[in-house]
């Protein structure tokens, strides 16, 4: 049987491709984490080769990959499970006492890519945060 | 007994920022409320942005008066309108017009949607961020 459909077959067809997606139908879609914070937008999609891998997206003005292990849902947005490390960079720190320690300037990773800490810097100076110290990460981010 | 640690001035309050329960900067402190009768503070007034209005937080608000800024401990609901309401699937319900209230409490988002007004229960709410997140499909 062939499997190359017209378009008006595939809408009628059931099972398996009942849900799929089209890429026309979420490019450009926004990006938002479970958090209500934005992701970007999406550009693009990854295939390899046969399989969907992840979605890219613009995120001020540079492109993410983001697996599809994060996607939560597909919707008029589409919602990620968690706020991706990219969206760290640029955020300001404050320390609990709510004094300002500066901006994230860079992700630390282990050496298996685990999610270590962030560099912050402020002015001339740069210091490492470890993951331990962070309390909040939205808007901002808040050190406990 | 008063510690001259847990005492802090005007100087301590104005002019710093106020930090939402989200980490976003809301504004600076420029005002200080201070009931005469009672001699209790009452709150303070917050400069939002050139040519935003300034709101009033009143001080069961506010969670900490920290050296660097003051942190609040809910989001003041005049900050909710006019914010996209997205469910967890990720369907778009509209934009936040009002926060419904009872007895200053809020109890319900009046939603500005494509068929006209939509009432969510306030308790729905996951997150507010950039979006504010409900539960639903």
């Amino acid at each position: 049987m062939s499997k190359v459909w017209s378009l008006e077959d595939w809408d009628k067809a059931g099972g398996k491709y009942k849900y799929s997606i089209f890429f026309s139908q979420i490019k450009g879609k926004e990006v938002i984490s479970k958090d209500g914070e934005r992701m970007g937008k999406v550009v693009d999609v990854v295939f390899s080769p046969t399989y969907f891998l992840g979605v890219v997206v613009k995120y001020k003005g540079k492109k993410y990959v983001i697996d599809k292990e994060y996607i939560y849902s597909y919707g008029d947005k589409i919602v990620l499970r968690e706020r991706m490390l990219f969206s760290y960079l640029g955020k300001k720190v404050f320390n609990a006492e709510g004094e300002y320690v500066g901006k994230v300037v860079e992700i630390v990773r282990d050496k298996n890519g685990e999610f270590r800490g962030i560099v912050v810097r402020k002015g001339f100076s740069k210091r490492e945060i470890s993951k331990g110290k962070i309390k909040l990460i939205k808007t901002n981010i808040i050190l406990r | 007994m008063i510690l001259l640690g847990d005492i802090i001035t005007c100087e301590d309050i104005l002019g710093k920022e106020v930090i939402l329960p989200d980490a976003r900067v809301l504004g600076i402190a420029t005002k200080l409320y201070i009931d005469k009768n009672k001699k209790k503070i009452v709150g303070i007034s917050v400069d939002t942005g050139f040519m935003r209005a300034e709101l009033f937080v009143g001080i069961k608000h506010i969670k900490k008066f920290g050296k660097g800024a003051i942190f609040l401990s809910t989001y003041p609901f005049e900050l909710l309108k006019g914010k996209e309401v997205v469910t967890t699937q990720g369907r778009r319900l509209g934009k936040v017009r009002k926060v419904k209230r009872d007895n200053k409490e809020p109890i319900a988002l009046i939603i500005e949607t494509r068929e006209g007004h939509e009432e969510i229960d306030y308790k729905k709410i996951v997150e507010i961020g950039d979006v504010i997140v409900v539960e639903g499909k």
